[in-house]
């Protein structure tokens, strides 16, 4: 007998939150950026908002599917710039992965949406520079630059996170 | 925002102010420079010494100045002297170039500029 398999709410969810993620990153990287990999990073709002109301595994799904097909999109699978995107993608669910699993055993309200934006945007940018140092330009010189693109991501996960925060508030009031 | 996100906040703008100070404070001069010409090794100079090196590149003489722990290019052949106007270097790390003539600069030194570096 086939076995028919049945798409769930939760994943019926994923998908339509990966869509959106998507369409935002597509329409960013029109944008002209100044710095390669300076991107202001707004699908995170989207990452930020689902790991809130629905949990870090369905943060995980969208997040590694946007990965995939923004890339597939874009025509740079499996290029330098998926690896970073990858690398970027990783390193901010971990961060903000160990942020959630951390204040579930603490007492008390975990952080908003603008501490997992923080740390989520940090861990973006470390994790992608540190690929980059290691596999493109292993130059001591290139480290001057981290400093400055931390600030970026300390801006940009400010400003992502403040959108998320808005947006978490109107979707929770409207449950 | 919350009192756990304001706390998020302050530790994440300690460790971007503390990025600064270890990418960007306490530089430690370079010691010697490895000299290049089209890409391959022509000379390592100490930078502990007042001299003048002529370097035979792809177009004519090139002549470094070495002066007080740093380096330059004084004089090239090029068109745009590009290598001229990007002036001394001193850091480990640091380098000039002059690509017409294929002459490249490197600062070294004995001692990294970092301790160590843990990925």
């Amino acid at each position: 007998m086939a076995e028919v398999l049945q798409a769930t709410r939760g994943d019926v969810r994923i998908a339509w939150l990966t869509a959106l993620a998507i369409t935002i990153h597509l329409a960013e990287s029109a944008l002209p950026t100044i710095l390669p990999g300076l991107k202001p990073g707004l699908a995170n709002v989207v990452i930020v908002v689902a790991l809130f109301l629905f949990g870090w595994r369905t943060a995980v799904w969208i997040t590694l599917l946007r990965v995939l097909v923004g890339s597939l999109l874009l025509g740079t699978f499996l290029t330098p710039t998926f690896l970073l995107s990858l690398a970027g993608a990783a390193g901010s669910l971990l961060l903000m992965g160990l942020l959630f699993i951390l204040f579930r055993f603490l007492p008390g309200k975990g952080p908003g949406a603008v501490g997992y934006s923080l740390l989520g945007a940090q861990g973006h940018m470390v994790a992608q520079f540190m690929v980059a140092y290691l596999f493109f330009i292993p130059h001591e010189a290139i480290l001057h630059l981290l400093p400055v693109l931390m600030t970026a991501a300390l801006l940009f996960g400010l400003v992502t996170g403040l959108i998320a925060m808005q947006v978490v508030q109107k979707m929770e009031a409207q449950r | 925002m919350n009192r756990v996100d304001y706390l998020l906040a302050a530790i994440v703008l300690v460790v971007v102010a503390s990025a600064y100070v270890i990418f960007w404070g306490g530089y430690l001069r370079g010691d010697y420079a490895v000299i290049k010409v089209a890409g391959k090794e022509y000379e390592t100079v100490a930078l502990s010494q007042n001299i003048e090196l002529k370097v035979e590149g792809a177009l004519g003489l090139s002549i470094l100045q070495i002066d007080d722990g740093r380096i330059r290019f004084d004089h090239s052949p090029c068109q745009a002297k590009q290598c001229i106007h990007s002036g001394w270097a001193e850091k480990t790390g640091e380098v000039l170039a002059c690509l017409p003539n294929r002459v490249t600069v490197a600062i070294e030194g004995m001692e990294s500029h970092f301790d160590s570096i843990n990925f």
